[in-house]
């Protein structure tokens, strides 16, 4: 087994016993990025020099000491690029750390390598990057999902130990199910959102990506906790999340949203994520049918807030401030050439949407009344989990698409989020693990298995997702790549 | 109503006499549409039309420029109802992008003349539509014009006897043909006036049509973008861009999706609808049923059909055609009588053949635009985002977010009555810090990716011209 495959938790034991070091770590990953990368594309850039000055002078003893993490391009770093995946901000270069990035590099780790993305998070499929499409580690013509698609990819393709990513309406998790990894999306008001570039500020939240579930737990450990400069992070306890792992499920009741299991899902989806589920009961839980009945304005709601806030947010890239500028004709035409140069069509249709459901005369009729939706979609979750500790449904109704299928039909590309904008709009905590696979023209294709958890109980939610994880064996399989 | 304190206020009598507006014609509205479009506008009572007078006459100001503006929306109007032969079209609109910028200019008119006298047609097409401008060219020159359908049209169809003494009569501006051609098809104006009392008695009240009718016609001034539409009735109504998806075909489809009717545009006597079916349909010979209804193609323009209506013909070409993604749709224009004839009162929700037809008058339209898909007009939103799109862009994602729409309309379904909105998953509110100076990006930090910066300043280009 090469370095570059371990695990994290694998690697620090590793580290710490002196067999490797994280400069020998890093090498692994840059001749692995080297072999792969080419095909897979799940990086934007490195900077190896940056990261080995890192890594020589690691503390291996810290909780991440001396492991190199993946970074989504729309999270921070100082001294390194930050283009969102898009042109408007090719050649910015960060100033400042992110709280992540700063709270990861507190705990011993080595942020390097910024991952693809859909352009300013706004996809399902990586294919809205400025800069090219990230491929699927399993079968290089299909999608890696998104928005975090280059992070996906990279820890599928073992081209880095764990990467962080952010979900607004499914971009860890979907693009985890494809790929198969795990990816957590903690409760909003979990990690914080500072120096992570704002798509939906109501529900954006930054995660992990991970080869095994304790790995979720480690990370999640660094990146945890209240942050004054981000006014929206809670001050709730972060335990340790690697504290519950092997505990035993007895007693726990997991809930089947009887909305999840319905006709269009791809029948291997639906025997894969049934399968689990009788796993799950022969592991001790309990299961019960819940129903979450505004599941199917999910999606709707989605496409409202989240493009009004993102219109809002995206009023800051104008061509003054950060980016390229277009022009400097007039003040006005320098804001309308930058923005239509530098943004690409997804963007430009979500801020078009944005604006119009912000308009005046249409505020009440589409932004108040998908709030107001929201708040139901909210109860639906808060009255399931009155009776169960956790939800269990696909991440995703198919597995991974191919390239180019639903570039051209933005409502079919959002409907692939289906299953996992529910819970950004709850606000709660969401992660899918692998769960099986799909036989699709004679390729083996990751399915995603999603766990949705009460606010802040991300320990129940890694504890569940661990024992099914440990007593199956779809993580241990690799990408043919 | 907007006081406009800087404008004005001088007599309406004489301008009326001049632009020929005492002569009154086209009562129109037999189906008995047009009295009762009026009836749910409030218009009945001619109290209130004399205040309506008195506050726009004080507001608008009859001075020269707004005199001219609304002769020559009204010259406009009638000269597109002309060309486009009214009897099959039904409805013409002018576009007016910035009313208020005209009315507030040196008068449009005289802007028209001045502008071609220097050859700046350009800056008369920025307010006015082109193809409206050589409207009126043509008809000045008696030119038998091709219609939208691409048919040649006969002059005698065009030419109107009664026009020519206007045409040739001298006008206070002075401008030549364009603007006498102007000044005479004013006279249109004689037969608008939507809410206009019928007898000859309720007339005298108001100072005759074509006043009350100009009238009507500066409170339109006053709004800021929309069409001026006028309908076969003789209905001159203002109307919000929306109506533009009528006679805009490549955008009509995207209001409705395959197998629905979706109402695009009403007017007090006509509703408009699209209605789409999958698949291609050229030439004649076709028929598609849609929600009850029957759409049929017989090579010159579009059929629809309801089981109590007569075939209603809408115009060829323009209204109708595919969207390249294996759709045709169609655009019809249905009479209001033969939905009122099921008893339905105005001003209600109904449902006939399975559609929804809201009942606004005019009035409620502007007030309360329907939060819908139909009223979403991209080219509109990229200026308020301040982005400039292609017009491949416009085009595509006028399609691609009509159909985004149309989803989430169902939200409209969903009774969220006494439900409070979230905001935010969590309800934290009031997060303090103590107001302290701490460490911070510095100015070269803040100015390091700048575009362009000096001194310690981004640099933009001039803000104030």
């Amino acid at each position: 087994m090469s370095l570059a495959s371990l695990s994290v938790s694998a690697l620090r034991s590793k580290l710490r016993s002196r067999e490797t070091s994280p400069v020998e770590a890093l090498d692994a990953l840059e001749a692995r990025i080297g072999k792969v990368d080419p095909v897979v594309h799940g990086y934007l850039s490195r900077d190896y020099a940056a990261a080995r000055a890192l890594a020589e002078n690691a503390d291996v003893n810290l909780p991440l000491g001396g492991v190199p993490i993946a970074i989504k391009d729309v999270i921070n770093v100082i001294g390194e690029p930050c283009s969102c995946g898009s042109k408007i901000l090719d050649g910015y270069k960060a100033n400042y750390d992110a709280t992540v990035i700063r709270m990861l590099r507190a705990a011993g780790a080595i942020p390097f390598g910024r991952c693809n993305m859909d352009e300013f998070a706004m996809g399902s499929s990586t294919e809205n990057s400025a800069f090219g499409r990230s491929c699927n580690p399993w079968d290089p013509s299909r999608v890696p999902g998104g928005s975090s698609g280059g992070s996906a990819a990279v820890v599928a393709a073992n081209e880095a130990f764990a990467a962080l990513g952010s979900d607004t309406g499914g971009s860890i998790r979907q693009p985890a199910a494809f790929c198969g990894c795990v990816g957590l999306k903690p409760t909003y008001g979990r990690v914080s959102r500072f120096g992570l570039v704002a798509f939906a500020s109501s529900l954006d939240q930054i995660g992990p990506f991970t080869k095994t579930v304790e790995d979720a737990a480690l990370l999640l450990n660094a990146i945890s906790g209240r942050d004054p400069l981000d006014s929206t992070s809670l001050d709730e306890p972060v335990p340790d999340y690697t504290a519950t792992l092997g505990q035993d499920l007895k007693g726990v009741k997991l809930g089947m949203p009887k909305e999840y299991f319905i006709s269009g899902i791809d029948p291997q989806v639906d025997a894969a994520v049934r399968a689990a589920i009788r796993h799950y009961e022969s592991l001790g839980a309990e299961i019960v049918e819940v129903s979450l009945p505004n599941t199917e304005h999910a999606v709707g709601v989605y496409y409202i807030i989240a493009t009004a806030e993102a219109s809002a947010n995206l009023a800051r890239f104008d061509g003054v401030r950060y980016g390229s500028r277009a022009t400097n004709s007039s003040l006005l035409e320098m804001y309308g050439q930058t923005r239509g140069q530098g943004f690409g069509p997804e963007v430009k249709r979500r801020i078009i949407l944005g604006t119009y459901v912000l308009s005046s005369g249409y505020y009440d009729a589409f932004y108040l009344r998908a709030q107001k939706v929201r708040t139901l979609i909210r109860r639906d979750f808060m009255s399931a989990f009155e009776k169960v500790d956790a939800i269990i449904c696909p991440t995703t109704p198919e597995p991974a698409f191919k390239a180019g299928d639903r570039s051209d039909d933005p409502l079919k590309m959002y409907l692939a989020d289906i299953f996992t904008i529910a819970c950004n709009l709850a606000g709660t905590c969401g992660m899918s693990l692998p769960c099986g696979f799909a036989d699709v023209d004679g390729k083996k294709l990751p399915v995603g298995l999603q766990l949705i958890g009460q606010p802040f109980q991300e320990a129940r939610l890694l504890q569940l997702a661990h024992a099914y994880e440990q007593s199956t064996d779809w993580h241990k399989s690799a990408a043919p790549i | 109503m907007r006081a406009a304190s800087t404008w004005t206020a001088c007599p309406l009598r004489e301008d009326a006499a001049d632009a020929g507006l005492d002569e009154p014609r086209g009562d129109g509205a037999e189906d008995g549409g047009f009295s009762d479009g009026a009836a749910a506008a409030g218009f009945e009572d001619d109290e209130r039309d004399l205040v309506l007078r008195e506050q726009i006459a004080e507001a608008v100001g009859a001075d020269e420029v707004g005199l001219a503006f609304s002769r020559a929306v009204v010259g406009l109007l009638e000269a597109k109802r002309a060309d486009a032969g009214f009897g099959e079209v039904g409805a013409v609109a002018v576009e007016v992008d910035d009313v208020e910028g005209i009315a507030g200019g040196v008068g449009f008119a005289e802007q028209l003349g001045h502008a071609r006298e220097r050859g700046r047609a350009a800056e008369v097409e920025a307010d006015i539509a082109p193809e409206r401008i050589e409207c009126i060219e043509e008809r000045a020159r008696g030119e038998p014009r091709v219609n939208e359908a691409g048919v040649a049209r006969p002059a005698d169809d065009v030419e109107d006897a009664e026009r020519e003494p206007h045409r040739a009569r001298e006008n206070r501006f002075g401008r030549g043909e364009l603007a006498a051609d102007i000044d005479a098809l004013g006279e249109a104006a004689g037969g608008v006036g939507d809410e206009f009392p019928r007898e000859p008695e309720e007339r005298a009240h108001v100072g005759g049509d074509g006043e009350f009718a100009r009238l009507r016609l500066f409170e339109k001034i006053r709004e800021k973008r929309g069409v001026f539409l006028c309908a076969e009735d003789g209905v001159v109504e203002f109307a919000a861009p929306a109506f533009r998806a009528a006679l805009d075909a490549p955008r009509a489809h995207d209001r409705a999706a395959v197998g629905e009717v979706h109402v695009v545009f009403e007017i007090p006597a006509e509703v408009f609808v699209v209605a789409v079916v999958e698949g291609q349909r050229e030439g004649r010979g076709h028929a598609d049923r849609v929600a009850g209804l029957v759409f049929e193609m017989d090579g010159e323009g579009v059929l629809s059909r309801g089981s109590e209506e007569k075939p209603q013909f809408l115009h060829g070409g323009e209204a109708t055609g595919a969207d390249g993604c294996g759709r045709t749709f169609f655009v019809c224009r249905m009479k209001r009588a033969a939905i009122r004839a099921r008893g339905n009162p105005p001003g209600r929700r109904r449902s006939l053949h399975g559609l929804t037809f809201s009942f606004h008058s005019p009035r409620l339209l502007r007030s309360h635009p329907r939060p819908m898909s139909d009223q979403f007009d991209v080219r509109y939103i990229a200026q308020l985002a301040r982005l400039d799109l292609s017009a491949d862009e416009i085009a595509k994602f006028q399609s691609q977010l009509g159909q985004v729409l149309s989803h989430v309309e169902k939200l409209n379904k969903v009774d969220v009555s006494g439900v409070e909105p979230t905001a935010h998953a969590n309800h934290v509110v009031n997060v303090f810090r103590a107001d302290e100076p701490r460490d911070w990006f510095s100015p070269a930090d803040a100015l390091a990716n700048a575009p362009r910066s000096a001194n310690g300043l981004f640099i933009v280009p001039k803000v104030i011209e």
